[in-house]
């Protein structure tokens, strides 16, 4: 038997204050250790954002939607090289033009990239293209787009982190260039009265148009002189130009009027800028 | 205070360390904790500033509240078998809460990135050491009751004589 007296247990005040030391104690270190843990996984994860091609939005391609929009559509890729993985990780954006007009903004879903895990990110942004919208102009422009991207995600539970670049896109109009040209008119045996129009542009789009081009000759009181279509089917790059004779409605002057056109396309249709008819 | 306190009805006998030990023990940790609390953060926020890292704290007062925690703590642990313990525990547990709150309201690090920026929030972790330095400014605070009520009554559990 040993002969070593029992150690008295502590008063209940020194036990209190002793437990909640430990707590702070092994609390503090955990905090720490896991601090320590997602700042290594974060650094990781922030040098293969860097080093990799986190920072460019790529595969991008357009296409135009039945109700006069046009739908951008790219993607993000990302990799997590962290050692923890990246959740509710989301993406938003806006589209500017040259001049700094919003022209559309959207943002993507939440995604998880797990440790060491690579993820692409696909969004699509819908930019309408009616008459009033200040988009109307890419539709016979070409000009460099700002994108302004926003990646946002709560790293290692306890960090928020975003990311923001900007990134410049050189859009190519599908009309670029659009004019249409008038000869001087002629009278024809029966009287009525012909105008040889020729109509030029190039397709930048990265898409093939197909359809038809519609130009509607309106006289400046808003009544319509003459119409002329021209079907199409173009290919990116190449240079459209076409003549056609457009026949007035007797008494119609569109000169000092505007020609306004609609593409329709299968799926598809869009009106285009006006164009103002000189005296 | 006392070297050699013995509670009244404790069943055991303190053995208090001398007042130089004390001392020195008490240096070490305020140096500890001053390195680690005050010098640690100034040293990153001086070497991030010209990377482009924005922070909106002046890297001085991380160094002058992280050694005013310092100097409490090693105050603390040399007096710690004083009366002074608790109330200093505290006092240290307050400072090192203004501290933190400080940096939390200031979480946020900026970092200037090639055509962009990044933003990483670490509120949340600011938040969590608050709790865990309220957690010692509770256990300072039952300290100071103690010893209030019974004086001494810890020492042969703080100190136990071999």
């Amino acid at each position: 038997m040993s002969d070593r007296t029992p150690r008295p247990r502590p008063p209940a005040l020194y036990r209190a204050a002793r437990a909640v030391r430990r707590i702070a104690a092994i609390l503090l270190v955990l905090v720490l250790l896991f601090a320590g843990v997602a700042t290594y996984s974060g650094v990781k994860f922030a040098q293969g954002v860097q080093q990799g091609s986190s920072q460019q939005i790529g595969g991008f391609s357009s296409q135009f939607t039945s109700n006069q929009t046009l739908e951008l559509s790219a993607h993000y890729p990302i990799n997590n090289s962290g050692l923890l993985s990246v959740n509710g990780l989301s993406i938003a954006l806006a589209v500017r033009n040259s001049f700094g007009v919003l022209l559309t903004q959207g943002s993507t879903h939440g995604v998880q990239i797990a440790s060491g895990g690579r993820t692409s990110i696909p969004f699509s942004l819908t930019i309408p293209v009616s008459n009033t919208s200040p988009a109307i102009s890419l539709l016979v422009t070409d000009q460099s787009l700002s994108i302004f991207i926003w990646a946002n995600v709560t790293y290692a539970y306890l960090f928020p982190v975003e990311l923001s670049f900007q990134q410049s896109y050189g859009w190519g109009a599908p009309f670029h260039g659009l004019a249409t040209t008038f000869g001087n008119p002629f009278i024809l045996p029966n009287g009525t009265v012909g105008v040889n129009s020729t109509v030029s542009f190039s397709d930048h789009l990265n898409m093939t148009l197909q359809g038809t081009l519609t130009l509607r000759l309106v006289s400046s009181g808003g009544s319509t002189c003459g119409l002329l279509s021209y079907p199409m089917d173009l290919h990116q790059g190449v240079d459209f130009q076409s003549t056609q004779t457009a026949y007035l409605t007797s008494g119609c002057n569109p000169l000092g009027g505007t020609v306004r056109g609609v593409f329709v396309g299968p799926d598809y249709s869009f009106a285009l800028p006006s164009q103002v008819i000189p005296q | 205070m006392t070297d050699a306190a013995v509670a009244p009805d404790s069943p055991t006998r303190a053995e208090i360390p001398s007042v130089p030990r004390r001392i020195a023990t008490g240096a070490g940790v305020a140096i500890g904790v001053a390195v680690g609390s005050g010098y640690l953060p100034y040293y990153l926020l001086t070497h991030l500033k010209p990377s482009s890292v924005g922070f909106g704290v002046a890297a001085t007062l991380p160094l002058l509240l992280g050694i005013a925690i310092g100097l409490l703590e090693g105050a603390a642990t040399a007096l710690k078998p004083t009366r002074l313990y608790g109330p200093l525990s505290i006092l240290s547990g307050l400072v090192g809460i203004g501290y933190l709150y400080v940096i939390l309201q200031n979480s946020t690090i900026h970092v200037t990135v090639s055509s962009g920026g990044l933003s990483i929030g670490f509120g949340l972790l600011i938040l969590l050491l608050i709790l865990i330095t309220g957690l010692s400014l509770i256990a300072g605070v039952v300290t100071s009751v103690e010893d209030m009520a019974r004086p001494g009554e810890r020492l042969p559990f703080d100190y136990p004589a071999r």
